[in-house]
């Protein structure tokens, strides 16, 4: 389900997430029970950090070499068989695919779970185009009945209890069920009409591989294959940076990339597709598409600070880690994209004046850089994003501190008379220009303005002289 | 923009960016060493399958083999199946494939619409990783990619020969299956353990989409 | 040997008492503190704001004050790393850049510059207590593998019962001016912080990253739950003298 852009007001957002306590209780389990997850994977990971170094290396060599190794994909993919689309933003992507389903009549549309079909708001378009569109990713499935936007890279429905799952089901579909397992159930059948009267498949792509012209999907129910197997239509839409060089690359990207997600050695499928099936063969799609899509990624490729974003793979172990995502989940963050690669990528790929407030909502602790398998220094990107958002006009506060702070005397006078005004700092809330000290105020005692220590300094000296 | 436009438009800005800034990425540290397939290695593939709730079968001989392709049947109560075709009949199981499953109705492949009733699907694995306990499976003529997808419970036979420790050997298993003019197969799968999802308050459930149940057979000899 | 001392504005006025102890630490273990006269702020708070240009300018205060050659010991994770920073304000080639880079590499903070001096190991330290450890998302990380100096220091307190607290590690939700525009949420971390460190019944909240000390502190004392909040630099000079804590008489 398409969601509406409100990174304008993630400031709000945020505190209104934090005071859903359902919310924070679900996301407490689910980030903890990814992260537990994962951890174990890689405590039984041998040679973890080379696998984890030569992901990033196979991952940014890719960058490096980003415009070759498309023209490189397109010609090997092309000679597989598959139909090359690029798009250079929403409007086009939307308008290739949409184009591609009226020319093959497409009526009933099957669809993997795939991010960058939400960042181009596909849905409504094909839904306008006529078609009828369903997710078929189990969480996917479940926040597109909804009406919601998912919450989560690689569990869309996390916020959900089976019992709102239940009753979804019962008004939506009229299909009955209170357990996981019977819920499970009754999509898997009602999905799998869908598959099998399908006329096209949409999915996105984990990867494409230059060398070869295949791409590699990565899943774990089953719906992506079907997606690609029943329908006589298969369209991938990827992301331009998601090109890996050779199938060696490709290879090693797998070795990580599941157990960064989910903890497990190997996801249930990976798809390798090259081209369209072969002559003789009884199933898979007749007629294969990749669509190229940039929206706004080829102008990053020219920072090279903020370009390591575009190494990310989206396992979201991130996302799991960062105790801002913790606390207020995936929709705060008001678009497609959340957690602090998402923080990254909406303020790269959206227009700045609705992103302002993202890179400020991190406090910097560095537990996504940790975490990434690749490496990618968030808290960096997200200065240098502050930096870029400032624009080279300093926040008042820190102007006027930074003024005071480079003058020793004047500094050392304000806080001499502050600490004989209000050494308690009951009167820090009525500072003008800071908005949020009386919040903060209101749940710390503010620190106690003591005899400095240059002071107590000068004065040990002096005793210890006589 | 024209699709043209857009394509030189893209490449263009890449371009720039890249002259602009260029960059190389650091050469990687060496991979670090397969665990070697050696005379465990059936134990290993067990060991990394039974977490994932698969149950390998060693067959030493093709009678074996026809033994645990009927119990499977039988445990699995199915009624129909599905099967690769000279793949699964170069076994040279005794009587042929479908004499241990001589109860079952066999359903011809076509398009997936035929095979919605199977219960049963059976496929054998061009690949088996130690590591993960992944199955490769290569789409050819009479090797359907649904065989393994359709039917709730499927089972993969893996000849001694395909097994190798991890995949890093993913290039050169694809290399292998070539088609005589170059090209590569149109679509090869890893299958590790059965369809699984936990999208329903982080719940694993078995069976999804795919196979909700796995069963593997191990072929004790070169195939 | 010498160490100039670069202490925190925050510890300067609000916590002296952390900056008496890193002396006194330093000093029992034969370094000669100095402290360079002009201390205000490194720069930390221009930077994370996203002005660098004041970032600059006051890092370019910093390289003045610490000019003269020898370790610059600091008991703040977060202003070391402003510091080790330093380098990307400035163009490579520049000679403020070789004086960042300089300086940069001399700046340590105050447990990894302690638990690295012959003797520290030797410490007859001695205290009684039950201390929380907050490990700051700020410190510097520790030796590959190995446990981080602050916990190592602590450790080789005899009578000290070291408790973590369940993800001990992860931020307390202060982040400076995030605490501020984001104090939801700001807020919500420390509560989870407060609640998983107070379940563990510490007498003493120890860390060795004053803005930390405070935001927790600070939101125990409006709990009503306050306990005395150190720096790892003030246990380590209470567990090396005879009398009684200070912060113990109280």
């Amino acid at each position: 389900m398409m969601m509406e852009l409100t990174t304008r007001h993630f400031r709000q957002q945020s505190a209104s997430a934090c005071r859903d306590s359902n919310l924070r209780a679900v996301l407490d389990h689910a980030t903890r029970y990814f992260m537990g997850k994962r951890g174990a994977a890689l405590e039984a990971f041998a040679g973890r950090d080379e696998h984890f170094a030569r992901a990033r290396s196979a991952r940014l060599n890719a960058l490096s070499r980003l415009p070759d190794l498309l023209e490189e994909l397109e010609r090997n993919a092309t000679a597989a068989g598959v139909k090359v689309h690029w798009a250079a933003d929403a409007a086009e992507a939307r308008a290739i695919i949409t184009g591609i389903a009226k020319a093959a009549n497409v009526r009933v549309i099957v669809k993997g779970k795939s991010m960058v079909t939400e960042e181009i708001e596909l849905n409504p378009a094909l839904e306008a185009a006529g078609a009828d569109v369903w997710e078929t990713d189990l969480g996917e499935f479940i926040v597109q009945l909804a009406g919601e936007p998912p919450s989560h890279i690689i569990a869309p429905a996390i916020h959900k209890s089976r019992a709102e799952v239940a009753e979804l089901f019962a008004e939506k579909l009229n299909l009955h069920g209170q357990s996981i397992p019977e819920l499970t159930l009754l999509a898997r059948e009602a999905l799998r009409e869908k598959f099998l009267c399908a006329d096209m498949g949409i999915t996105g792509a984990n990867m494409a591989v230059a060398e070869t012209g295949s791409v590699i999907l990565v899943e774990n129910e089953g719906n992506i294959r079907m997606s690609t197997t029943c329908p006589p239509v298969h369209v991938a839409l990827m992301s331009l940076e998601k090109v890996a060089a050779t199938m060696q690359d490709a290879a090693d990207i797998l070795r990580v990339l599941p157990r960064s997600a989910t903890g497990q050695k190997m996801s249930s499928y990976v798809s390798v597709l090259t081209g369209p099936r072969k002559e003789g063969e009884t199933d898979g799609a007749r007629e294969m598409h990749l669509v190229i899509l940039d929206n706004g990624r080829s102008e990053v490729l020219a920072d090279p600070v903020l370009r390591e974003a575009l190494a990310c793979f989206r396992c979201g172990a991130c996302l799991n880690s960062c105790p801002v995502y913790q606390t207020i989940g995936g929709h705060a963050y008001g678009s497609v994209y959340s957690g602090p690669i998402g923080t990254l990528l909406s303020s790269l790929l959206l227009p700045q004046d609705l992103t302002r407030d993202l890179p400020f909502g991190c406090t910097l602790c560095g537990a996504c850089a940790r975490t990434c398998p690749l490496g990618i220094n968030h808290p960096k990107l997200m200065l240098a994003l502050r930096q870029r958002v400032a624009n080279g006009r300093a926040n008042p506060v820190s102007s006027a501190h930074s003024l005071l702070a480079r003058h020793p005397l004047a500094y050392r006078l304000a806080v001499g008379v502050a600490r004989t005004l209000d050494p308690n700092l009951h009167l820090l809330p009525r500072l003008p220009g800071m908005p949020g000290l009386s919040e903060f105020v209101d749940s710390r005692r503010p620190p106690e303005l003591k005899k400095p220590f240059a002071a107590r300094r000068r004065k040990t000296k002096r005793e210890q002289k006589q | 923009m024209s699709a043209t436009q857009s394509r030189a438009a893209i490449l263009d800005t890449l371009r720039k960016g890249l002259a602009a800034a260029p960059f190389f990425a650091d050469a990687p540290p060496a991979r670090p060493a397969s665990i070697s397939v050696g005379p465990d290695a059936w134990e290993l593939l067990a060991g990394v399958l039974g977490p994932l709730e698969v149950r390998l079968r060693l067959a030493r001989t093709p009678a074996e083999a026809a033994v645990h392709v009927a119990d499977i049947a039988r445990e699995r109560q199915a009624a129909t199946y599905t099967r690769w075709d000279a793949a699964l009949n170069a076994l040279n199981l005794p009587g042929g494939f479908d004499a241990a499953l001589s109860s079952l109705e066999r359903l011809e492949p076509g398009c997936c619409q035929n095979l919605a009733r199977a219960d049963l699907g059976f496929v054998l694995a061009h690949a088996a990783l130690l590591e993960s306990g992944s199955l490769a499976v290569v789409a050819a003529p009479g090797q359907h990619r649904s065989a393994s997808l359709l039917p709730p419970a499927s089972v993969v036979l893996v000849p001694r020969n395909a097994l190798l420790p991890d995949v890093s050997h993913l290039p050169a298993l694809l290399n292998r299956h070539r088609l005589p003019a170059g090209a590569l197969p149109a679509c090869l799968n890893l299958i590790t353990g059965p369809s699984s999802t936990a999208d329903i308050e982080l719940v694993l459930v078995r069976g999804v989409h795919g196979p909700g149940t796995l069963d593997v057979i191990g072929l004790d000899w070169d195939v | 040997m010498h160490a100039h001392l670069f202490i925190p504005c925050l510890v300067e006025d609000c916590q002296p008492e952390a900056a008496e102890a890193v002396v006194e630490v330093l000093e029992s273990l034969g370094v000669e503190a100095r402290h360079p006269a002009g201390q205000t702020c490194c720069g930390q708070l221009a930077y994370k704001t996203g002005d660098a240009k004041n970032a600059r300018l006051l890092a370019l205060r910093y390289l003045e004050i610490f000019a003269a050659p020898g370790p610059v010991v600091c008991p703040s994770g977060s202003c070391v790393k402003m510091v080790r920073t330093y380098p990307e304000l400035f163009a490579p080639g520049t000679p403020d850049h070789q004086r960042a880079v300089d300086l940069a590499a001399r700046t340590f903070e105050f447990c990894e510059f302690v638990a690295g001096l012959p003797g520290a190991d030797t410490l007859n330290a001695q205290l009684q207590v039950r201390a929380c450890y907050h490990g700051s998302c700020q410190m510097p990380p520790g030796q590959s593998g190995g446990v981080d100096a602050p916990r190592r220091l602590l450790s080789s307190v005899r009578g000290l019962t070291l408790l973590e607290a369940d993800r001990d590690d992860r931020c307390c939700g202060f982040g400076g001016i995030f605490s501020l525009q984001f104090s939801a949420v700001s807020q919500a971390l420390v509560e989870d912080k407060c609640r998983e460190i107070m379940v563990l019944e510490p007498e003493i909240l120890v860390s060795a990253e004053p803005s930390c000390l405070m935001n927790i502190s600070g939101h125990l004392a409006r709990l009503g739950k306050g306990i005395p909040a150190l720096h790892v630099a003030q246990v380590l000079a209470a567990s090396l003298k005879k009398e009684t804590p200070a912060w113990r008489r109280k």
